[in-house]
């Protein structure tokens, strides 16, 4: 229960009282999702589903979810944080276990992220995009670079593989289109990635898990791991800000 | 007997007209004779039935190889069954009878007073018979993919019992590759399938045990080919059945390294220190392992999930933005069945009638027309010159002298007077005002203003409502 709770820290950034998620403990979350009326108001409930539908990478591809401001307005509060990411923390308590809104500030966008099992998450992306996406999320989140460059992809990946720049750069593309990375723009001609909030949410905490301890020969205890990964730091870091 | 063209007897290579091959092709006739007289008689309906004719056969077969006593007649034979078969339903007399007489009909034994003999020809057939049932057997005691890899290590067995020895088995080594192929195949497909099973492990090791005993065999078998002189034709053959079998037996190992590692870390104790550079260095292998190493792919690691061993974990695969349809309303939906359901097709032809333009013709007086052209460029005016101020003064007045309407009507200032003398000046052009001159001398109201008149008696003029004076914004 605490992973789920942690869960719902990680889902944006910015919180500005994290505590309210820890006090109550959502026990039966696919109930609450029928009863998701009485949590919200009308109008945040009508929000809600605009976002769900608005995250549709086939509807406005490249241009996910809806901006910050375009939510408050659409709540009628317009420059209210705390109606803000109250809303955020009520979705996401209600239905944490399917879905959760994150808020990417730097990109100004609130997106709605769907839980896939472990099963049907083989047809999402192929193989060698999750490595890619692995890979960029091992350099940006855990070392903290600022970006990945194409090259340094290629040398990671590609040693052992033949026609790897073709590769790599075929398995690029469903990241960008689903809205995992985005090209960085560097002073160099050097192409150049970098991870969006969904890009950082998209592995879960089972995944990521399992990938450390498959490197490591050995079982790992499930908050280390996502220390590792900075999870924690994430809500650390809205906390400070 | 005839010189063969190749090494290896096979019928694909001997002349047509040859006198063995007029006698084999007699042989397959009797088999088929056989069959078809016993499928008249409903022999082949069931399993159940084939099974005791193929038991039947047996006894035959063994009398005639001495493992058993002479058969008398029939009805030895169907004693004979009873007592050796544990069958809670055994042939009837009758039944047994119809079963010899077909075989004696097409030649396979031969019925003598005291003695069934079985005859050369049906011996081979049975023999065929049940060495095909037997294989069958073997076939479908073995999983899916079981069944191509134990395919293929008989068909190096065939191979080996048959061309070894100078008589054609098919190409049987063909056949093996594409067997090999076949299983490797249906091993990828359901890879993922096996990882994400709890207790795939003795399928996997089956599957690399198979593997191994083939390549062995393969091996084997290209070393005997060599020497045969049609060794050339083969080359190709033998290079990609060992490159088929090089990657079947690395996917199988690949398999059973990723599972045993997996199960293996299951038993290792929960610690917490990490490696960065230990986790770099899998991510890169990630992207592409090699087949037999122990790294699970991305693919392969969502199966591992798929155990769920920790608690929740196969839910909790990937956060994918999500993509849903725009909602669909009841009405909607109503409204669409609604239209399925009486939708009638449109028979007639769409004729498109052509729609005549009609002219007609309105008469005005001359007058009425002048007023309503009067009125049109007395909208234009109006819309140039403000009439306003002067229109509403004459709401309440009648008539009034020229000065006292542009000062009451607007203010002193020069430029007002000017804007409200052409708007009078308008108006009286549109006929909704007139200007008299002062006939009666009345007294003139003086006014405080900065500006003169060029003549004394300008500003003295009445102006005075028309009759059907109107203001224009309520005459709509």
């Amino acid at each position: 229960m605490d992973q789920e709770l942690l869960k719902k820290e990680l889902s944006f950034e910015e919180t500005t009282n994290p505590n309210e998620s820890i006090e109550e403990i959502n026990v039966n979350p696919l109930n609450v999702m029928q009863s998701i009326r009485g949590i919200l108001t009308q109008e945040e409930e009508l929000t809600f589903m605009n976002i769900l539908f608005s995250s549709s990478a086939s509807i406005r591809s490249g241009n996910f979810g809806l901006s910050r401001k375009e939510v408050e307005k659409q709540l009628g509060a317009l420059g209210d944080d705390n109606r803000f990411f109250s809303f955020i923390t009520r979705v996401n308590q209600a239905i944490s276990r399917y879905f959760q809104l994150i808020y990417d500030g730097k990109r100004d966008q609130v997106v709605a992220l769907m839980r896939v099992p472990a099963h049907s998450a083989r047809n999402t992306l192929s193989k060698e995009s999750l490595a890619i996406l692995l890979y960029m999320f091992y350099q940006q989140e855990v070392l903290q670079h600022e970006f990945t460059l194409f090259d340094q992809l290629l040398d990671a990946l590609g040693h052992e593989t033949k026609k790897a720049n073709q590769r790599v750069l075929l398995n690029i593309d469903p990241l960008k289109k689903i809205g995992a990375i985005e090209d960085y723009e560097t002073n160099s001609s050097e192409r150049a990635f970098q991870l969006t909030a969904i890009g950082v949410h998209l592995f879960s905490d089972s995944f990521l898990r399992r990938t450390a301890e498959f490197s490591q020969s050995n079982q790992l205890n499930k908050e280390e791991v996502l220390k590792f990964f900075k999870r924690y730091n994430l809500y650390q870091k809205g906390e400070g800000e | 007997m005839e010189k063969m063209d190749s090494g290896l007897i096979s019928i694909f290579q001997s002349q047509e007209s040859a006198p063995e091959i007029m006698q084999t092709m007699k042989d397959i006739s009797s088999l088929a004779g056989v069959l078809s007289d016993l499928g008249a008689q409903n022999f082949f309906q069931t399993p159940g039935e084939i099974l005791k004719f193929l038991r039947l056969i047996q006894l035959l077969n063994e009398e005639a190889l001495g493992l058993d006593d002479p058969i008398e007649n029939a009805e030895t034979v169907f004693y004979r069954y009873r007592n050796r078969y544990d069958d809670t339903e055994p042939p009837s007399k009758k039944r047994v009878e119809q079963i010899i007489n077909v075989l004696v009909k097409n030649n396979w034994i031969s019925k003598q007073t005291r003695k069934i003999k079985l005859r050369d020809v049906g011996k081979r057939m049975m023999d065929a018979l049940i060495r095909l049932a037997n294989d069958s057997l073997a076939y479908y005691m073995n999983d899916d993919i079981g069944r191509s890899l134990f395919q293929a290590r008989r068909d190096a067995e065939i191979s080996e019992a048959y061309d070894d020895n100078g008589i054609s088995g098919g190409n049987k080594i063909a056949s093996m590759i594409r067997n090999v192929e076949n299983a490797i195949a249906l091993l990828r497909e359901r890879e993922l399938e096996m990882l994400a099973d709890r207790n795939a492990l003795p399928q996997l090791e089956l599957i690399h045990q198979l593997m191994k005993d083939l390549e062995v065999k393969l091996e084997e078998r290209f070393r005997q080919f060599q020497t045969v002189e049609d060794s050339l034709v083969l080359t190709d053959l033998m290079q990609k059945g060992t490159a088929v079998l090089a990657e079947g037996t690395n996917l199988s190992l690949g398999m059973i390294n990723k599972y045993v590692k997996f199960t293996n870390m299951q038993k290792t104790p929960l610690t917490s220190t990490i490696q960065p550079e230990k986790v770099r260095t899998f991510i890169s292998k990630m992207f592409d392992p090699p087949l037999d190493s122990d790294i699970p792919n991305a693919h392969q690691l969502l199966s591992f999930m798929e155990q769920n061993q920790y608690e929740d974990e196969a839910n909790d695969g990937l956060w994918i933005p999500v993509k849903f349809a725009a909602p669909l309303s009841r009405v909607a939906i109503e409204e669409a069945i609604e239209y399925l359901e009486t939708y009638e097709p449109v028979i007639d032809p769409i004729v498109d009638e052509e729609e005549e333009t009609e002219y007609s013709s309105e008469e005005m007086s001359e007058e009425d027309m002048e007023r309503l052209m009067g009125e049109s460029n007395w909208l234009l005016t109006k819309n140039m010159i403000d009439t306003k101020a002067i229109e509403g003064y004459f709401e309440k007045q009648e008539e009034a002298p020229l000065e006292q309407v542009i000062i009451e009507a607007t203010t002193d200032q020069w430029s007002d007077a000017i804007n409200a003398l052409t708007a009078i000046s308008a108006l009286v052009g549109s006929k909704k005002l007139s200007v008299t001159t002062d006939e009666q001398k009345r007294k003139r109201k003086e006014y405080e203003k900065k500006w003169e008149w060029m003549k004394d008696g300008d500003g003295s003029g009445i102006v005075k409502k028309r009759t059907f004076f109107r203001r224009d914004d309520k005459s709509e």
